[in-house]
């Protein structure tokens, strides 16, 4: 009859088999069920233009926009979903520049939401308070007076040329198996303006 | 143990043995072919890859898969987690889109550990943007833990060799029930 190797060759495999079928079975399923999010609102305050340099060698001076920020909006359902292991959520700024029609699009400001520490997330300023133990929470994210975390430069290192920003909230979603997603989480009222370069 | 296996291969004689040289050689084929299909597929040159770094955790960490997809009209979008190579560096780097900068010629890319605190200037060799020909594909699906297997073999390689031995040996003994 068998022996023991070929019975526990048939078990592994099998075994393999249906753990396979069944994350594949899985990630189909939350990539069906894939929540939808209220956008919320992203309102930019005292954005600025100022020379200054990037904080690397030999950088020469250029034009960096710094900006001052708030977000509310509400992942909730991307947070409750069960295969979410963490969320990236990231401030855009998207611009053309008008003369040579180049579209350019910018983070300022980036986050890590993680399943394990799910809690609100509130920040006044620049710094983020770090969570406290044990103290689950829900995914509202409220920003208030964030700062950009990135330099926001143009590679023509002027933005003369650019009329007006688009600042959109978005988030990814990354699963504990399946396939990866995105999404917006939060867009500002209309486009911003920039303003003329600040001279010192 | 051996009389018994070099008595049967005596007895397979030559057109056994070249069935079965054939077998093996169908099984390598249809397994390379199934390779580059996927990579014609998914227009990448290779579209299932391990992580090696911790550059990009919590996200993924040393071990996991990732399936890449890598369209050829399409422009990479910010926040989107690309894999590319720098030239003369042969180790592919795993990290998010964070800046984006389409010309009517190209696009150009800078990119970012979630991990680390600065962006990627200093990787890049003397290169200031990413461009196209450098990115192998970006990330579309995620499998943990799998691809440990690999880096454990690639650190220990005598552990390859025990594993390659042990199939072997799994081989003999069953053929001879």
């Amino acid at each position: 009859m068998y022996s023991t190797l070929q019975r526990l060759n048939h078990l592994s495999s099998l075994a393999t088999t249906y753990i396979m079928i069944l994350l594949g079975l899985i990630s189909i399923a939350s990539f069906l069920s894939h929540p939808s999010v209220n956008t919320g609102n992203v309102e930019i305050k005292d954005l600025i233009i100022q020379k200054g340099r990037l904080r690397r060698w030999g950088a020469r001076q250029e034009e960096l926009a710094s900006l001052h920020f708030d977000i509310r909006t509400d992942l909730n359902p991307l947070l409750n979903s069960y295969n979410t292991k963490q969320l990236f959520v990231y401030l855009t700024a998207s611009y053309e520049e008008g003369s040579t029609g180049n579209a350019h699009e910018v983070v300022v400001w980036d986050r890590i939401i993680q399943r394990a520490d799910i809690r609100d997330i509130r920040a006044v300023g620049n710094k983020l308070p770090k969570a406290k133990a044990g103290r689950k929470g829900r995914g509202n994210v409220r920003v208030e007076a964030g700062k950009n975390k990135y330099q926001w430069r143009n590679p023509s290192g002027t933005f003369k040329d650019v009329e007006y920003a688009n600042m959109t909230l978005h988030y990814h979603l990354m699963p504990y198996v399946g396939v990866l997603s995105s999404g917006v989480a939060a867009t500002a009222q209309g486009p911003v303006t920039i303003p003329e370069l600040i001279k010192r | 143990m051996f009389s018994n296996e070099i008595a049967r291969i005596r007895k397979l004689g030559l057109q056994g043995l070249l069935f079965q040289a054939l077998n093996l050689l169908t099984v390598v084929s249809s397994g390379l072919m199934m390779w580059k299909g996927l990579c014609l597929f998914t227009n990448s040159e290779s579209p299932i890859v391990v992580v090696l770094s911790g550059s990009m955790e919590p996200a993924f960490y040393r071990g996991d898969i990732l399936f890449l997809t890598n369209p050829a009209e399409v422009p990479y979008e910010i926040g989107d987690i690309t894999i590319y190579k720098i030239p003369g560096q042969n180790i592919p780097i795993v990290h998010r889109v964070i800046e984006s900068h389409i010309t009517n010629t190209t696009q150009f890319l800078l990119t970012k550990g979630d991990n680390n605190p600065g962006d990627d200037i200093t990787l890049y060799n003397g290169i200031e943007w990413i461009e196209r020909e450098h990115i192998i594909g970006k990330v579309k699906g995620f499998l943990p833990y799998i691809g440990y297997v690999t880096i454990a073999m690639n650190d220990f390689p005598q552990l390859k060799y025990a594993l390659l031995g042990c199939v072997g040996l799994v081989m003999l003994i069953q053929q001879e029930n």
